[in-house]
């Protein structure tokens, strides 16, 4: 009977030996002069992906010592979650897509690799990056990110229903104009729905910045519930219970409401959405127009910067680091960007590359309209929380406003309590 | 042998020795040859349980009393959490939710499920296709359920309101909306549900043995009598492991959430486990949600303690 134990121990003990042999594996580092591989964590989806895969490829072709690995998660938040699981483990990828708010986060806690040092040795000219995107990826004064795929907000119309119904489109630079608009045509019959919102809550800084509020970006002085943000969402939630010429998308996986909203439009079901200037590539630009996002009457135009940035992590090693920048800074290498941005919709991120592509844009104006709003562009408030006070005060105050109908001044009220909750 | 030993009247330094050679003899028993190959073939479970249950759950523990975001250093604060918990209005909606929730899905668990087996227990040709189908959901992922009763629920052009329209009833407002979106979920799990259920009461009607039911009809009891007096006490056993694992599916609802509402509109959906996963995932805060955790964990206990009680007043063996 003790040998069986025995034998039982042994056995027990080279299972365990094997298993623990089994770790994951890690970005192989490699020694000098071979190929450095490296991945790259990222949640483009669809034609983006497939744009992201072309210039990755190019990249790779390019740099005889370098090799980029895509790795595709779902979405924004998968990434944030594997990063973190990665931080846990000590085995981080070398390049990362975040967004602002969390570039803040894990730059805050230390975890992100300052890019200035390797910028300055690079002679990198930073000036011709468009300030409000290099603003968004710093933290403390330091680079921690160089600008991927960044956008801004915007308005699409259906150039169809527009024509038939014989309005002119230049109505709508105004959110009267939108409301009447759509009231016009709802009551013809033309469409189902005049205007549809996308219940994302980083068009709330665009709405609230359409009518002069401002959000600031010192966690102590938020303010979200000042009456101009409140009657910049009244507005909305009006459009949707009082005149019942509007409605949102919202529940299902992922980019599901988005992509239910964009699809409304095109097909011609709405004939105003609000979306991100990244939807122009999947959008045919002969059937829909682009208009800058609103603003009420006598404000000036301002809107947030939104995409995401090139994070390396701290813990890689320094040549994948070196790797990493490598493949960031080709890849906002003036061709590169406007290759990027001609085939996605996103915004080429450096000016030399905006005035190469003057011609483009006088054939597609919708482009266009795009780059002339980066002038207006600034930053969504940066720090840590801002994560956590979008998904939480002002993703609640939509739902409240447009599903519940609240007075948008009491859900942006509660909206103000729990980001003062958040922040302590 | 025990009794021969207390009827006996030892002196007391004889008491204590009898008391050690006893503990030596349950000592050396436990561990002798036979028992040994005993611990052995236990020893597998019993390290699964440690290493998936048991540390697990002290470890939550641990973390429910730390501030740790997974990327700075933890930081002790205490029972800080749960009195964050106790006034979170978000975690009382979320209480809330999963009560309903709970209430709901396992009344409907138990009287769908057994109006169903009571159904299929028929002798007929082809029951075993009409079985398969009912039970044919629970084989089916909770994902892709998930995303086709997004489409039957949809207000513009989903098959439910094409259906209610065309007999002229008013239009269900579904997931869109605080007040029917929780009922939304709780019909769409039932669907998924009750298939699986219905295949223990009909194991359970089927172990019913038939001469009780004749003792019955010879005494002249009714179809419906006979039911209340002969088949409900027979299945109860049945019915309570039904209860006490619909309560605890109930309380681990996540999935459909996820997929079909993020805990939407305005957190009329929001459940446990869900509010769990936002803080723990998505704001990395690790010793909250474990402290949800916990409370989730006690809340499971508490309920099954109090229903094996009360089970003792209605479960025959």
């Amino acid at each position: 009977m003790f040998n069986h134990f025995r034998k039982f121990i042994v056995l027990s003990l080279v299972i365990l030996l094997f298993v623990s042999g089994c770790g994951p594996l890690s970005n192989s580092s490699s020694e000098s002069g071979e190929k450095v591989e490296i991945e790259f964590w990222h949640a483009m989806s669809g034609n983006l992906g497939g744009s992201l895969e072309k210039i990755t490829d190019d990249f790779n072709k390019k740099h005889d010592n370098i090799h980029v690995k895509l790795v595709f998660l779902k979405d924004y938040p998968t990434i944030t979650n594997k990063l973190q699981l990665a931080l846990q483990s000590k085995d981080v990828p070398a390049l990362v897509q975040l967004e602002d708010p969390t570039l803040q986060t894990f730059a805050s806690s230390g975890h992100l690799q300052s890019l200035n040092e390797m910028i300055q040795k690079e002679d990198l000219n930073t000036g011709d990056y468009v300030d409000s995107f290099m603003k968004s990826a710093s933290h403390d004064g330091k680079f921690y990110g160089l600008p991927l795929n960044r956008s801004v907000p915007i308005l699409y119309y259906n150039k169809d229903v527009f024509k038939k119904a014989g309005i002119n489109p230049d109505q709508i630079n105004s959110w009267k104009g939108v409301r009447e608009v759509s009231n016009e045509l709802v009551d013809k019959g033309a469409v189902q729905y005049g205007f549809e919102p996308i219940k994302y809550p980083w068009f709330f800084t665009g709405l609230a910045r359409s009518n002069g509020a401002e959000l600031s970006n010192d966690p102590e002085q938020i303010k979200l519930d000042s009456p101009e943000a409140a009657e910049a969402l009244q507005l909305w939630g009006d459009m949707i219970h009082k005149d019942k010429v509007s409605k949102v998308h919202y529940g299902g996986e992922g980019w599901a409401y988005w992509y239910d909203t964009i699809a409304d439009v095109t097909e011609g079901k709405a004939a105003m959405v609000t979306g991100s200037t990244a939807d122009m590539g999947s959008m045919d630009g002969e059937k829909i127009g682009a208009k800058p996002m609103p603003t009420f009457k006598g404000e000036e135009l301002s809107v947030p910067t939104g995409g995401t940035s090139g994070v390396i992590p701290k813990n890689a090693s320094e040549e994948q680091q070196q790797a990493a920048f490598e493949f960031i800074k080709y890849f906002s290498e003036p061709d590169v960007t406007e290759q990027w941005a001609k085939e996605t919709g996103y915004l080429p991120v450096r000016h030399s590359a905006i005035e190469k592509m003057e011609s483009f844009f006088e054939k597609n104006p919708n482009f266009k309209v795009a780059v002339e709003e980066l002038k207006h562009a600034k930053p969504t408030p940066l720090f840590p929380s801002w994560n956590e006070i979008e998904n939480e005060a002002i993703s609640k105050a939509f739902d409240q406003v447009f599903v519940d109908n609240v007075p948008a001044e009491e859900a942006l009220k509660n909206a103000q309590k729990k980001a003062e909750k958040i922040l302590n | 042998m025990e009794n021969y030993e207390s009827s006996i009247d030892y002196p007391v330094h004889n008491q204590r020795e009898a008391r050690t050679s006893n503990r030596k003899q349950i000592i050396s028993r436990l561990f002798s040859k036979e028992n040994l190959s005993g611990w052995v073939f236990i020893l597998p479970a019993f390290i699964l349980l440690i290493v998936f249950w048991i540390y697990p759950i002290g470890y939550s523990f641990y973390l429910s009393f730390l501030n740790w975001d997974m990327l700075s250093p933890p930081s002790f604060v205490g029972a800080e959490h749960y009195q964050t918990l106790m006034n979170s209005a978000d975690f009382k909606q979320s209480l809330l939710n999963t009560g309903l929730y709970t209430f709901f899905y396992v009344i409907g668990v138990v009287v769908i499920g057994m109006m169903l087996a009571l159904l299929v227990n028929q002798q007929l040709k082809g029951i075993g296709f009409f079985r398969m189908l009912l039970f044919s959901p629970h084989i089916t992922p909770i994902i892709a359920i998930s995303i086709v009763w997004m489409s039957l629920y949809d207000l513009d052009d989903g098959l439910l309101n094409a259906l209610l329209t065309s007999v002229g009833l008013p239009e269900g407002t579904w997931l869109a909306s605080s007040d029917t979106v929780l009922m939304s979920l709780i019909i769409m799990g039932l669907w998924k549900a009750v298939g699986y259920y219905m295949m223990f009461f009909l194991a359970a009607l089927q172990s019913v043995p038939l001469h009780i039911y004749e003792a019955g009809r010879l005494d002249g009891a009714n179809r419906w009598q006979m039911f209340w007096h002969i088949t409900l006490p027979f299945i109860s056993p049945i019915t309570f492991f039904v209860v006490i694992v619909s309560i605890i599916e109930a309380f681990q609802t996540f999935d459909q959430i996820a997929v079909m509402t993020q805990g939407g509109p305005s957190n009329s959906s929001l459940v446990l486990v869900y509010y769990l996963y936002r803080h723990a995932f998505e704001y990395f805060n690790i010793g909250f949600a474990s402290a949800i955790a916990i409370v989730l964990f006690l809340s499971l206990v508490v309920f099954s303690v109090v229903q094996y009680f009360i089970s003792r007043k209605w479960v025959h063996h």
